[in-house]
């Protein structure tokens, strides 16, 4: 019977090879959680404040309305009929800018803008109602945000020349 | 005479375990560094949540019975009790003549530690009444 050799082969370097393949994989794995994690928390920041920034314009916004709604009472406490009121209305100077917005040539509604971060702005739109059904001297027929700029988006990659 | 090589693999089998409980130790920071990333992360989305689903409700509804005071929040923003609460919210609504206003403290229940913070404001429309006039 042959002798069965139950030694087993030991090969210099092999377990720093596999050291170096473990190391590597774990790190790998490491960087790649850590930078998916700042990522996230990047992005979850810029939401919240974009967020904030939104509720801000609002808030803003009531200001403005405020501003139109005492504009138009006074109006209202001066006219006579639907067309008057709105005509003067459509006609009144703010402290703010705005813009009269015509619906088949005819000018029905004002519109305002607030600034929302860089690139969007809350788009309102505000029409004069005479003597409407729930007592209100304007409704709000817009409350949006729109994009006023492209964002400019990085698409570099940094890389080592 | 043959020279045995187990000592040498010894040496090398040494090298490399304190190798890699050093790069352990770094990777294992990393990781934990991620893992308090996440956390983060997620309180700020949570607190954003929060935040937006107050002020909708303060700016689309006429009553504030069901915002004002504190309210305690799970970690999956359903209301719960003070207990095993993750986040509390105190909102506090007051008015004057021309505006409801809306202060909102967002905290973590356990710590107490305020996340965030913010003032809303909504004008009170006129209301005519057409028949008088």
């Amino acid at each position: 019977m042959p002798h069965k050799n139950n030694r087993v082969n030991l090969n210099l370097g092999s377990s720093s090879l596999l050291l170096i393949f473990v190391v590597l994989s774990l790190v790998s794995f490491a960087v790649l959680s850590l930078s998916t994690a700042l990522s996230d928390k990047n992005m979850t920041e810029k939401n919240l404040t974009r967020n904030i920034a939104y509720y801000e314009a609002c808030s803003n916004a009531q200001s403005m309305l405020k501003e139109i709604d005492d504009v138009f009472f006074d109006i209202y406490s001066h006219s006579s009929d639907s067309s008057e009121y709105t005509d003067s209305c459509l006609t009144s100077s703010f402290s703010f800018d705005t813009t009269i917005i015509s619906f088949d040539d005819k000018p029905s509604a004002l519109s305002f803008t607030l600034p929302v971060g860089d690139y969007q702005s809350l788009y309102v739109v505000v029409t004069p109602t005479y003597a409407s059904s729930n007592g209100k001297l304007y409704s709000i027929d817009s409350w949006q945000l729109i994009t006023t700029s492209q964002p400019k988006i990085d698409f570099s990659i940094d890389v080592i020349k | 005479m043959r020279k045995s090589k187990a000592g040498l693999f010894l040496m090398e089998l040494l090298i490399s375990l304190l190798f890699f409980a050093f790069a352990g130790a770094i990777c294992l920071q990393l990781f934990v560094g991620a893992h308090n990333q996440n956390t983060s992360s997620t309180r700020l989305g949570m607190v954003s949540v929060l935040l937006t689903s107050y002020a909708e409700s303060f700016y689309n509804l006429d009553s504030y019975d069901d915002i004002d005071g504190t309210l305690y929040y799970n970690e999956h923003l359903n209301k719960c009790s003070d207990i095993i609460a993750v986040y509390s919210v105190e909102a506090s609504i007051t008015s004057d003549d021309y505006y409801d206003y809306m202060h909102v403290i967002i905290k973590e229940s356990e710590t107490e530690e305020v996340l965030q913070e913010y003032d809303f404001k909504k004008y009170i429309r006129r209301t005519i009444d057409a028949t008088q006039e």
